[in-house]
């Protein structure tokens, strides 16, 4: 996914765990995969990841985590 | 105005000259010279009349005299009368002439006859060849009335302003001389100097031909009249007249390129240029023609009238290869501004209009206030009250600060809203190859608006094919012009400049009727059209009816004879007045020059260029069964052998090529004819069983094409039937002759045994007269043209070449096998509707696909392969026998993206081009494209594609014969050929033949059935894009699947902790690490932990904290490892060697809030924000009790930076349920092994030594752990001491330590199995440890960290065969794959990346989203939201389902456009037997090229001259681009923190390699030396490569030759690619007259005895 030129279209996609990703636009998304809604470049998507992952554990760590919190 | 000039007035400095060399030449026409005192004594003489006539400063004389000395003369004058001249042309119209002199004020005009000025109100002083007006005048310069002659008016001159009417331009004396000034000195003019005057004089660059010579004391010689716009008679007039200095517009150095005669101009030292856009193509042409390029320098200048000539110029730099050249730098005393419209200056970079001021800016047009004022504008920059004048030109100043000329303001033309400048549409087209020159203007068309028209020069005046395409390739759609037209010539204006007003209107000519036209009229047509400015002609109409003129019956001849290429007889055109007449003379011309002749066998035969590359490669490897052709026969039944020899003579008589040897004269090879003879013919009678041995003899008894014969027959004679074999040497026998031998013989057999005369046609022509022929036809103009076309298709193309399963030899191994097959008929007809459909031919169809093959193989979809043409299309030629086939390189650009019907057309359009360019030599390409050294490879291609068709094929072999011709044809082209050949049923008859020292059967087969695969998914789904056509076959898939996934492992929620802390209840006294004396045990380590976890608890460190830890190995180390984890963190493991500033980086960038340290080393942590836990500072009040914990496996168990290569460090969070998988096997597997546990003697800091770390304790085993300040000269003691351990986990360059440290015996006794990890692990090495340890005791391992640790192994059972020990398979859990680019698995076999999922699949890294969902992708081959790491390593799948790394995706090096793998590289170094161990790294110079550096360890202590031998060993195996620039001897590779090599220090240890021209030493070298300079043209040191410096595998046979005769001695050609210096063939001449010597004695000796 490195070399592909400047245009190639990109999707943001996560996982159940929330654990996001970048997939080629027009390629059908892996099973276990949803779109995120984020939709350009590689470097568009990469730089839309970094502001909204704020918290990279997986969601069900999360939650117990955050149960035990409370 | 007052002007500053740096040197006296012309006028003055021409005195003084005449005073110190008054017998010099100073000027010189076709009939008379002057010396410099004539010429001083002359003016002066006109100047006196001149004054007496009442002319002084500020008077105008008109000059209206041609070119002759006179003319010097008469300019001179009117200067030593102070005055200024106004030039005007006597060949004008009159009303013109007199309508300039007027303006210009004149009253006196110095003419040659009285009328040439006809105007009664002027006064014409008529100058006669004496100059007899003025002689009753004195010979000394008349006394001025004025002092300051500087700024006083030099002359007025008009412009030739493309709108309006011309303006006189006022030029004082300071500007010209100036610019005068500036030339002598720049270009170093001076006695000896021959400089041609042939501008116009009405052009002001005609002022410094005249004055720059006349100021520096050289000659001005003066060019007859109209040579300016002739340019054959310019060039003659260079050569006769020994020019040194010659100055040429643009448009007329074009006309001149193709000139014969540059060759002659060896007195040529300097060309200038100016007045148009000069683009660097055409200056390369002219460089090419001249005899030695670099002793001609060329200038670009720039400069309007209205600034005394130049004001800016650059000398080209022959570096430039296209676009337009740079008109430089202001010259001395002028100054330049770019501003834009407001008279800002515009930013670096920017276009704006030319602004120039300085002494050179003129004083202003005669006459006219307002024109003056506006272009004249003040100069802010300058004093105060200067001006600057507005040129109107468009430049940009270029990044090295050079100025660049875009356009005339008022050619701008606005398109669609678009600012487009015509010179950059212009400069687009001159790059075309066919293009030799280009003109772009505006037009109207009947709709309004403004659209471009391109007029484009050609050869034969058209448009080349694909031009629009080509330039769509490199301009935006706005700037590609609506119309294109082809023109021969362009009209040009007085001075030569294209003049743009008088191109033909596009729209017209596209209403031609030149389809009616044959080729020869239209090229006619086309001449008449320019010649006559006729827009349309027909093939009726007569030149004299149009217009045309006696006189123009010259330039007809000349621009036909130019358009054809062909000798047009003026005289016969004269009859032949009608244009289609004029065309049948082209048509006769072209016949009679193109008709091959029979030429006189009596002189020497020279070799087709073919013959030639066939007898160069057989020169290089004599004898070589690589050039056995054979075809098979079968006899009639009752054939008596008496007969068939009868039959084979016949043959032999007929055709020539049959008895030819070639041999050597006076260093050029020829052929020689034998006269006909007996055929030689063998009878065998051998069972089937036996034969296939005796053709195998037959054809391995090949060929000596010194002596011949170069063709034998060998007959088999079973009891059933009979079989003739006619082998040939390839040299004379191609494919084609082949058919020919097959079916003439056939015919004189029948004609034999019947009695009666064959009945063949007489042959009118041999081979040898198709040499001559071709010789003759492909003159180096044509060839040049053809290498153009070639070297634009092949810019920066890189051979395709499939991966190989073998090292490359230095030496191409022509042996080869081929792997056979069919494509079914259903396949290649649907294939063959496809290509139909597309307008492709088969060949482009298939070719297409094997294409997408190789681009799929090899992610590079820029396929290049090469395919033999017949070189046969003269239908005289095609009864011939001989060597036609020629070779050419096809580039296909494939389109990923687009299915395979699209890429037919691509595909079909690439092979049209290259079709049409087939004629050029190929060893001509070869040297022009590949002139290094290398014969390990075929050069230019590797991969060939070769469609036989179908009436070539022998029909009279039957499939039986076919069978053993291909078993015995054992002989590969190059690397990899696919044959196909069309059957009579419909199938395609295929084979893939290959190099056997390059590939395995296997993957060649494999090959075979990934292409059929692809052929029926192409044809069943054409639109599929290509990157995704499906051709692995089932049962591979499958194999690629199983070997994906590792063993699942029965799921567990339990962590590494969880599992000690059983181990500490179930063992607790049990030693858990020894640390040198110290020795703790598993219940005490657990307390001290627990009593860890208590304290960061109380700094508030929780479940997910990330906790740094920086300790020395010591059991602190584990005690703050497990206390972490105790306190629900993840632990951070800090290098004790990396800086202070790295530290803190890598604390803040994982958020470790509280770092585990020492007192001691607490002070490294300086300046970081985390708080510290001190280990030496104990809390005995902490409970040695646990604390209360979740036990979550997903929580982090520990961060580890991984040193990426480019950027920050990265952080990988490992978690529990990673690292607990990967624990699980280690212990089952490694720790199981034995009882002793493990050593730990690398950085903590690197996960390599994660199992050595724990997977002893959780088997109830001690970790040993070694000190931190150990040197790794004591590392095998140290093991030893203390094995045996039940494993040890290390790197190959701690192997290779231990390997050297430790006798074999104690290899074994170490542990019970070792694995290495971390780097590559190279087969010698491994095989050692094998022979110690015995089988499945070493295990390779690989592990990216963001897979925690380990992904896969592979477990050595017996040694190891390829270069590198494969990785293996994947791990339990584990989950491997090699995908391509798009994520879908690679075949078997095939390279690509390495994708690792699975349960040990990092979280990510820290603070590092985008980073990680970069590298992270998700899983497509799981469907429950899996992710797959990235990895960046290059690895391929075995036949086995092991995976073999390859190299890193950032590792692969290109070099010159060249794929090298360094681990070929280190191979050929290893080889050396005084090598111990070797690296090969890269590192890029300050100039961005990539330069290869070796590093070896020697086998003895005594290294003296190995790293000479190992560049040595490397020359001798390995391509010259592959050679390391340098190889540095190290003691041992030193090796980073993880034992790693650390390539950064290695780097810094390489020796410079700054190439030393050695002298060469004694008379060997001396004179080889000598032989090298004469070839080469320069001197070369005795280690200078040939190849490199300017010699090629043609000039190589010139080297050799001449060797050959300096000694007498025969060497063979490959001598010089084996050896290609001084040294070294002085070495092979020195051995070749020792032996020679020696057998000399032998046979004295003998002579003695007797």
């Amino acid at each position: 996914m490195d070399k592909s030129d400047d245009n190639e279209q990109y999707r943001v996609v996560l996982n159940d765990e929330e654990q996001y990703s970048i997939w080629w636009a027009g390629r059908e998304i892996p099973a276990g995969w949803r779109q995120e809604g984020t939709e350009g470049t590689r470097d568009e998507c990469l730089a839309h990841i970094d502001k909204v992952w704020v918290d990279m554990r997986p969601r069900s760590l999360r939650e117990r985590m955050a149960q035990l919190d409370a | 105005m007052t002007v500053q000039a740096e040197a006296p007035a012309i006028p003055v400095l021409v005195a003084g000259m005449a005073e110190r060399r008054p017998d010099a030449v100073a000027v010189v026409d076709s009939d008379d010279s002057l010396t410099y005192a004539d010429l001083d004594a002359r003016a002066n003489r006109l100047a006196n009349l001149l004054v007496a006539n009442g002319i002084g400063p500020e008077s105008v004389v008109g000059v209206c005299l041609p070119r002759c000395v006179n003319l010097v003369v008469a300019l001179l004058a009117v200067w030593r009368a102070g005055a200024a001249y106004l030039p005007v042309d006597p060949a004008h119209p009159a009303r013109r002439v007199t309508g300039m002199l007027r303006s210009g004020g004149v009253t006196i005009v110095l003419a040659q006859r009285a009328t040439d000025v006809q105007d009664s109100t002027l006064r014409t002083v008529v100058l006669d060849r004496d100059l007899a007006v003025a002689n009753a005048h004195p010979a000394t310069a008349p006394v001025l009335s004025t002092v300051d002659i500087m700024s006083t008016a030099a002359y007025v001159l008009h412009t030739s302003g493309s709108t309006g009417t011309p303006k006189p331009v006022v030029v004082h004396h300071a500007g010209i001389a100036n610019h005068v000034g500036w030339r002598a000195r720049t270009h170093g003019f001076g006695p000896g100097d021959r400089i041609l005057h042939k501008t116009a004089i009405t052009f002001d660059a005609a002022g410094w031909e005249i004055f720059a010579p006349l100021v520096s004391g050289a000659a001005v010689v003066l060019a007859p009249p109209g040579a300016e716009r002739d340019p054959a008679t310019l060039l003659r007039t260079v050569a006769e007249q020994e020019i040194t200095v010659l100055q040429v517009v643009p448009s007329v150095l074009r006309a001149m390129a193709d000139e014969p005669g540059w060759a002659a101009c060896r007195s040529l030292r300097l060309l200038s240029s100016g007045g148009e856009q000069l683009h660097a193509e055409l200056v390369h042409r002219i460089r090419r023609r001249l005899p030695d390029p670099d002793t001609v320098e060329v200038w670009n200048t720039y400069g309007p009238t209205e600034c005394s000539v130049e004001v800016a110029a650059h000398r080209f730099d022959p570096a430039q290869l296209s676009g337009p050249v740079p008109i430089g730098r202001p010259v001395a005393g002028s100054r330049i501004a770019v501003v834009d419209e407001h008279g800002v200056a515009v930013p670096a970079g920017g276009t704006g209009e030319l602004l120039a001021a300085g002494v050179g800016v003129g004083r202003g047009y005669l006459g006219r206030a307002a024109d003056t004022a506006a272009r004249f504008v003040p100069d802010p920059s300058g004093e105060p009250g200067a001006r600057a004048y507005r040129t109107g030109d468009l430049v940009r100043t270029t990044a090295d600060g050079l100025l660049e000329y875009v356009g005339r303001l008022d050619q701008q033309l606005k398109v669609n809203g678009v600012r487009i400048e015509p010179g950059e549409v212009e400069a687009a087209l001159a790059g075309h190859p066919s293009v030799n020159g280009a003109a772009v203007i505006g037009f109207t068309p009947a709709d309004g608006g403004t659209r471009l028209a391109a007029y484009v020069l050609t050869e034969d005046g058209t448009v080349p094919a694909g031009l629009r395409e080509y330039l769509a390739e490199r301009l935006p759609a706005t700037h590609l012009p609506a119309t294109f037209t082809g023109m021969t010539s362009f009209p040009s204006t007085g001075s030569g400049k294209v003049d743009r007003a008088a191109l033909p209107a596009p729209d017209q000519r596209t209403e031609d009727r030149g389809d009616l036209l044959s080729p020869a009229e239209q090229l006619v047509a086309q001449v008449w059209r320019d010649l006559l400015k006729v827009e349309t002609v027909e093939a009726d109409d007569d030149f004299f009816g149009l217009g045309g003129s006696s006189l123009q019956l010259t330039r007809l001849a000349n621009r036909m004879r130019k358009a054809s290429g062909l000798s047009i007889d003026l005289g016969t055109l004269v009859s032949a007045t009608r244009l289609a007449d004029q065309a049948a003379l082209i048509d006769q011309a072209a016949a009679d020059q193109d008709r091959i002749e029979r030429i006189s066998r009596d002189e020497d035969l020279p070799l087709s260029f073919g013959q030639r590359r066939m007898w160069v490669l057989d020169r290089m490897r004599p004898r070589s069964r690589e050039w056995v052709s054979a075809l098979f026969v079968r006899i009639p039944d009752g054939t008596g052998t008496e007969q068939i020899q009868q039959a084979l003579n016949l043959l032999l008589a007929r055709h020539e090529a049959l008895r030819t040897r070639f041999v050597l004269s006076d260093g050029e090879p020829i052929q020689v004819i034998e006269p006909a003879g007996e055929y030689e013919l063998r009878t065998v009678e051998l069972s089937d069983e036996e034969f296939p041995a005796e053709l195998d003899r037959e054809l391995d008894r090949s060929f000596d094409i010194t002596t011949g014969p170069l063709t034998r027959a060998l007959l088999r004679r079973a009891a059933d039937h009979q079989l003739l074999v006619i082998s040939a040497h390839h040299i004379v026998l191609d494919g084609w002759s082949s058919a020919v031998l097959e079916r003439e013989f056939g015919e004189l057999l029948a004609a034999v045994r019947a009695g009666r005369a064959p009945s063949l046609p007489p042959l009118e022509l041999q081979y040898a007269d198709f040499a001559v022929w071709q010789r003759g036809k492909l003159d180096e103009q044509l060839i040049d043209k053809e290498l153009q076309y070639w070297r634009a298709t092949l810019e920066g193309a890189t051979p395709t070449a499939v991966r190989l399963d073998k090292p490359r030899p230095a030496m191409r191994d022509g042996r080869g096998a081929i792997v056979g097959f069919t494509v079914p008929a259903t396949v290649a007809r649907v294939l063959e509707d496809h290509g139909r459909r597309s307008g492709a031919t088969s060949f482009m169809t298939l070719l297409t696909a094997f294409g997408t093959l190789l681009a799929r193989y090899e992610s590079d979809w820029d396929v290049v392969v090469g395919t033999p043409v017949a070189g046969r299309n003269r239908p005289e030629l095609e009864g011939v026998v001989g060597f036609f086939l020629n070779n050419i390189v096809l580039r296909c650009r494939l389109d990923p993206d687009v299915g395979f019907a699209t890429a037919l057309a691509t595909v079909r359009d690439t092979c049209r081009a290259a079709f049409a360019h087939q004629d050029l030599p190929f060893d001509r390409l070869v040297a022009e494209l590949a002139p290094e050294r290398d014969l390990s490879t075929t050069p230019l291609y590797q991969v060939a594609f070769d469609l036989h068709d179908e009436k070539l094929t022998a029909s009279a072999a039957n499939p039986a014969d076919w069978d053993t011709l291909l078993d015995v044809s054992r002989i590969a082209k190059t690397d990899l050929t696919l044959y196909l050949r069309a059957e009579p049923d419909g199938t395609l008859a295929g084979g893939l033949e290959y190099a056997t020292s390059l590939f395995e059967k296997a993957t060649i087969e494999r090959m075979v059935a990934h292409f059929l695969a692809l052929l029926d998914a192409v044809a069943a789904d054409p639109a599929t894009p290509l990157a995704e056509v499906d051709f692995v076959p089932a049962e591979e898939r499958t194999l690629l699947e199983t070997a994906a996934t590792g063993t699942t492992l029965e799921p567990s929620e339990l962590t590494t902790l969880d599992l000690f802390e059983r181990q500490v209840a179930a063992t607790p006294d049990a030693v858990a690490l020894v640390s040198g004396s110290t020795r703790v045990t598993f219940a005490e380590l657990d307390a001290a932990a627990n009593q860890v976890a208590h304290r960061i608890r109380a700094m508030g460190v929780g479940d997910d904290d990330v906790v740094g830890v920086l300790l020395e190995r010591g059991p602190g180390l584990l005690t703050s490892f497990l206390g972490v984890w105790k306190a629900g963190g993840a632990y951070l493991p800090l290098d004790l060697d990396a800086p202070a500033e790295r530290l803190e980086l890598v604390c803040s960038d994982a958020a470790a809030s509280v770092v585990v340290t020492t007192t001691g080393l607490a002070d490294r942590l300086a300046g970081g924000a985390s708080a510290t836990l001190l280990l030496d500072a104990p809390d005995p009040a902490a409970p040695t009790s646990p604390p209360e914990r979740t036990g979550d496996p997903d929580l982090l168990a520990y961060v580890i930076y991984t040193s990426g290569s480019t950027g920050r460090p990265k952080g990988v969070q490992i978690h529990h349920r990673g690292l607990v998988n990967h624990l699980r096997w280690a212990v089952a597997e490694m720790a199981a092994r034995g009882s002793g546990g493990a050593p730990v003697f690398s950085s903590v800091a690197f996960d390599l030594v994660v199992p050595n770390l724990w997977a002893p304790l959780l088997a109830g085993q001690p970790v040993h752990l070694l000190p931190s300040d150990m040197d790794l000269t004591e590392l095998g003691r140290m093991l030893s001491d203390r094995a045996p351990f039940s494993f040890i986990k290390l790197t190959p360059g701690h192997l290779e330590i231990l390997s050297q440290q430790l006798a074999p015996g104690w290899l074994a006794d170490l542990a019970g199995v070792v694995m290495v990890a971390g780097q590559e692990l190279p087969s010698a090495l491994a095989n050692q440890w094998v022979a110690a340890l015995g089988p499945d005791r070493l295990i390779n391992e690989y592990g990216p960290s963001e897979a925690t640790v380990g992904t896969c192994t592979y477990l050595l059972g017996s040694p190891e065969t390829g270069d590198t020990v494969p990785i293996g398979k994947p791990l339990p859990g584990v989950t491997m794959r090699v995908l391509d680019s798009l994520l879908r698995p690679v075949p078997v076999g095939v390279v690509g990346e390495v994708y690792v999922g699975g349960a040990g699949l990092a979280r990510g890294y820290a603070g590092a989203p985008a980073m990680t969902a970069s590298r992270f992708l998700p899983d497509p081959f799981a469907a429950d939201g899996a992710r797959l790491y990235r990895t960046g390593d290059l690895a391929r799948v075995l036949p086995s389902g092991d995976v073999s790394f390859v190299g890193r995706i950032d590792d692969q090096v290109k070099i010159r456009g060249y794929r090298v793998e360094l681990g070929e590289i280190t191979a050929a170094l290893l080889d050396h037997p005084s090598v111990r161990d070797a690296v090969v790294l890269t590192d890029t110079g300050e100039n961005a090229e990539v330069r290869l550096l070796a590093f070896v360890v020697a086998q003895q202590r005594n290294a003296d001259g190995l790293a000479e031998e190992a560049l040595a060993a490397c020359h001798r195996r390995l391509p010259s681009y592959m050679v390391p620039a340098s190889c540095t001897v190290v003691e041992r590779f030193p090796l980073n923190a993880n034992g790693k090599i650390d390539r950064g220090q290695l780097v810094s240890l390489a020796g410079g390699d700054d190439p030393v021209l050695d002298a060469p030493s004694g008379p060997t070298e001396e004179r080889i030396a000598e032989i090298f300079a004469s070839l080469l043209g320069h001197q070369v040191g005795v280690h200078s490569d040939f190849f490199t410096s300017g010699g090629n595998s043609i000039v190589a046979i010139r080297l050799v030759a001449a060797i050959q005769d300096a000694y007498e001695i025969d060497l063979p050609i490959r001598a010089v690619f084996e050896g290609p210096t001084v040294a070294a063939l002085a070495g092979v001449v020195e051995t070749r007259i020792r032996a020679e010597l020696e057998k000399l004695s032998e046979a004295d000796l003998s002579v003695g005895r007797q």
